[in-house]
């Protein structure tokens, strides 16, 4: 017995060799040196930058054959809530953290308050007043600090099937009331097959937009706390009203997403969408067979033109970064140059709206609009930027609070109780601040 | 003994040994340690708005309370528990019946059947949870429109019917892999005890229900086992089918609520304190199991 454990002795420190050789494999690489504020053509400064967003390696690619002086080391992560955040919050802590990522507008606060991002207003709080609109610079502005750049901007527009409004002689509604009576009409014409629209009842950045439209702030803060008004009247409004088209089966409520929602598209049983600026890229690949009948329009509103904003993505500087100078430059360029855009949206298939209005035309010009019968639809969406409500901002707590939303929306699919799911959400965010130790206003 | 090996000899079996200790201690037992670490504290927010970063601080087992007061957290092996009740018994059961028929001296083309009933299982956990998801999407699946033709309305993705779904499409994928392992048990039941039963004048049905089943129920034992262990750790079909349905939140079970403490609210104390009591269970499940399964097999 005596004679096993010390002939083991050498194995266990084989064993413990090789967990080291292991460990030291998985940590080090740290990635540039401190030096080297300012590159020159012969010794450019490396920055890395992380994003998994269509298009970004390409443009970093074209970044790098105009500016001699800075190379950027493009790497692709996953897409955000799919572990990209993580993977940028875990290097952040271990101190190899790219210098420039992509982050979504909804995400600015998280990362924010888990301290990944720099306050960039010195470098970058003068670039963006210049090209972004008030309700987008909103976005990426906390404490009065500037985290991060915008790049593009979502407004919440109605896309619909031209020659099926015509076929059941509706005209494109323009306020929420003409839309209801449209959704009468439409399933009176089609004798019960068709429905105007398939709601995606279930889909918080719907929902989101909705109520910023109606002149909801879910989130806000006074003084050194954070404040939640989910459960605001505006939101209230919204509820209802798609509680009553719901229950009366004036449109159909289909899983945001869910290959059933598509195949009602598809299958013509809903003839409106509503979606973003982003949403004409998906929907031409999406539904090909239907080229030629698509159209954008303004989203219906109540009383006044506003709108809401959903998606869209911004640059942000990490909190670590020893090139911050270079960081900027680059961001500079990708939010406000021509070629950025040209290069990103090669690919021709996105449909995204530059933040910055004098980069529309370039991002136009990559894309063929010819589905949508040679609509302008980048007129249509630009010219619904400035409509966007003011006051909204995130919060670090919207991604859980998403998901307790999500959970509950799902349960009211076929009553249309959505403002159940907005009751439980208002008490899930407020749960989530101050889990986290943030302060809560009541 | 120790006389008899050299000194080299000796350490030869230690070396072969090593590899898996190496990965042993590496891939689970380091892990459960620096969960069991991290579980201890948890990240909190420095200023009221939180602008500046977060502090780590040590909180005891607050993030186990934490956990256990959590509804979500608790609903999950609520859900868990009540898809165990469909699935175990219908999918074991289904086995032990393919696996009698198989194995019944009336069975012919045995060694297709045999290969037919594993197939399923050839394919990959994910996509068979894809598949599965158009199967009961309405207006892309024949089966729901084949069912339509009937008259029958049956909601595969409702609040109340998506757990049968999914208990569904694991039954698909795992019956016919615990058929084989039945089968193979039934092939060492010894053909005399077989030869007897039919001399005493039991029939088919009588020799594989009181000759054939208590012969290999340790096999059951194991495979209740496994299916038990493996069921808490439900992920694939909930998250899969989470696409298609709202009936299914994003932590609809124990393994999802973790991944979405971890992912969606960087609440890694939470997450790895849920885990480690995930495990406990796991733990003390097969525990349980095997202690009535050991009973069983001695009475």
């Amino acid at each position: 017995m005596q004679s096993t454990s010390r002939t083991s002795a050498p194995a266990l420190a084989a064993a413990v060799a090789a967990l080291a050789l292991l460990a030291t494999a998985c940590g080090g690489a740290d990635s540039g040196s401190a030096d080297a504020a300012t590159g020159s053509a012969g010794k450019p400064v490396d920055i890395t930058y992380w994003s998994w967003m269509p298009g970004t390696k390409d443009m970093a690619a074209a970044f790098n054959k105009t500016h001699p002086d800075i190379k950027v080391t493009f790497a692709e992560i996953p897409a955000g809530l799919n572990g990209g955040y993580d993977k940028i919050s875990k290097a952040v802590k271990a101190g190899n953290a790219p210098d420039v990522v992509n982050l979504e507008y909804q995400a600015v606060p998280d990362l924010v308050t888990q301290g990944l991002l720099r306050d960039s207003s010195g470098e970058l709080a003068e670039s963006v007043k210049g090209y972004a609109p008030a309700s987008v610079q909103a976005l990426v502005t906390l404490g009065g600090k500037t985290w991060a750049a915008p790049y593009d901007v979502g407004p919440q527009t109605l896309y619909y099937r031209t020659d099926l409004f015509k076929r059941y002689g509706i005209e494109v509604p323009t306020t929420w009331t003409e839309f209801r009576t449209a959704a009468e009409k439409v399933r009176t014409a089609s004798r019960g097959q068709a429905r105007l629209l398939d709601f995606w009842g279930d889909d918080t950045a719907t929902w989101a937009g909705l109520s910023q439209q109606a002149g909801a702030q879910w989130y806000g803060s006074t003084g050194d706390a954070w404040k939640v008004s989910i459960t605001d009247p505006a939101t209230k409004k919204v509820a209802d009203y798609w509680k009553d088209l719901v229950r009366n089966d004036l449109v159909l409520n289909h899983k945001a997403w869910s290959p059933e929602a598509t195949k009602t598209v598809t299958d013509s049983r809903a003839i409106a969408l509503i979606g973003a600026s982003w949403s004409a890229g998906s929907i031409k690949t999406t539904y090909p067979a239907q080229a030629g009948k698509w159209a954008e329009a303004p989203l219906p509103h109540w009383g006044t033109p506003a709108t809401g904003a959903v998606g869209g993505s911004a640059f942000a500087i990490t909190k670590d970064s020893k090139k911050a100078k270079a960081a900027a430059e680059f961001i500079r360029w990708a939010t406000t140059d021509e070629a950025a855009v040209k290069a990103r949206l090669a690919a021709g298939t996105s449909s995204g709206l530059p933040a910055a209005e004098k980069l529309r035309a370039a991002a136009k010009s990559t894309f063929d609009a010819s589905y949508f019968g040679g609509q302008d639809i980048y007129a249509v969406a630009g010219a619904q930027v400035p409509n966007i409500a003011e006051g909204w901002s995130w919060s670090p707590v919207h991604n859980s609070t998403t998901m307790t939303l999500q959970a509950e929306f799902g349960k009211a699919q076929k009553t249309g109780e959505f403002w159940a799911a907005f009751q439980a959400g208002q008490a899930a965010a407020e749960k989530a601040i101050t889990d986290r130790g943030l302060k809560l206003a009541k | 003994m120790t006389s008899r090996l050299g000194r080299g000899q000796r350490s030869t079996p230690a070396l072969f040994i090593a590899p898996f200790f190496v990965l042993f201690l590496a891939t689970l037992v380091a892990p459960v340690c620096y969960a069991l670490w991290m579980s201890l504290f948890r990240e909190q927010a420095t200023s009221g708005l939180g602008f500046e970063a977060p502090e780590t601080l040590f909180v005891g087992v607050d993030n186990y309370l934490r956990a256990l007061e959590d509804t979500a957290f608790r609903d999950g092996f609520l859900h868990v528990a009540l898809y165990c009740l469909i699935y175990i018994p219908v999918m074991v059961g289904g086995a032990l019946a393919l696996a009698l028929l198989v194995d019944s001296t009336m069975a012919s083309a045995k060694r297709l059947f045999q290969l037919a009933y594993f197939l399923p299982h050839a394919v990959p956990g994910l996509i068979a949870a894809i598949i599965w998801g158009f199967l009961y999407t309405p207006g892309l699946s024949p089966v729901v429109d084949f069912l339509n033709t009937f008259g029958v309305e049956w909601d595969f993705l409702g609040a109340d019917t998506v757990i049968f779904s999914m208990a569904n499409a694991a039954a698909w994928q795992w019956m016919g892999y615990n058929t084989v392992i039945f089968y193979a048990a039934l092939q060492a039941v010894p053909r005399e005890t077989l030869e007897a039963a039919t001399v005493d004048g039991a029939g088919q049905l009588r020799t594989a229900l009181a000759v054939k089943l208590p012969m290999i129920r340790s096999s059951v034992v194991l495979t209740m086992l496994f299916t038990a262990v493996g069921a808490i750790q439900l992920f694939n079909e909930p998250e899969v089918l989470r696409a298609q349905s709202s009936a299914i939140s994003q932590n609809w079970s124990p393994v999802m609520y973790i991944y979405q403490a971890a992912f969606t609210k960087h609440d890694y104390g939470l997450a790895a304190a849920a885990s480690l009591m995930l495990a406990l269970l796991g733990a003390a499940l097969s525990f349980v199991i095997t202690k009535l399964g050991n009973r069983w097999k001695e009475a």
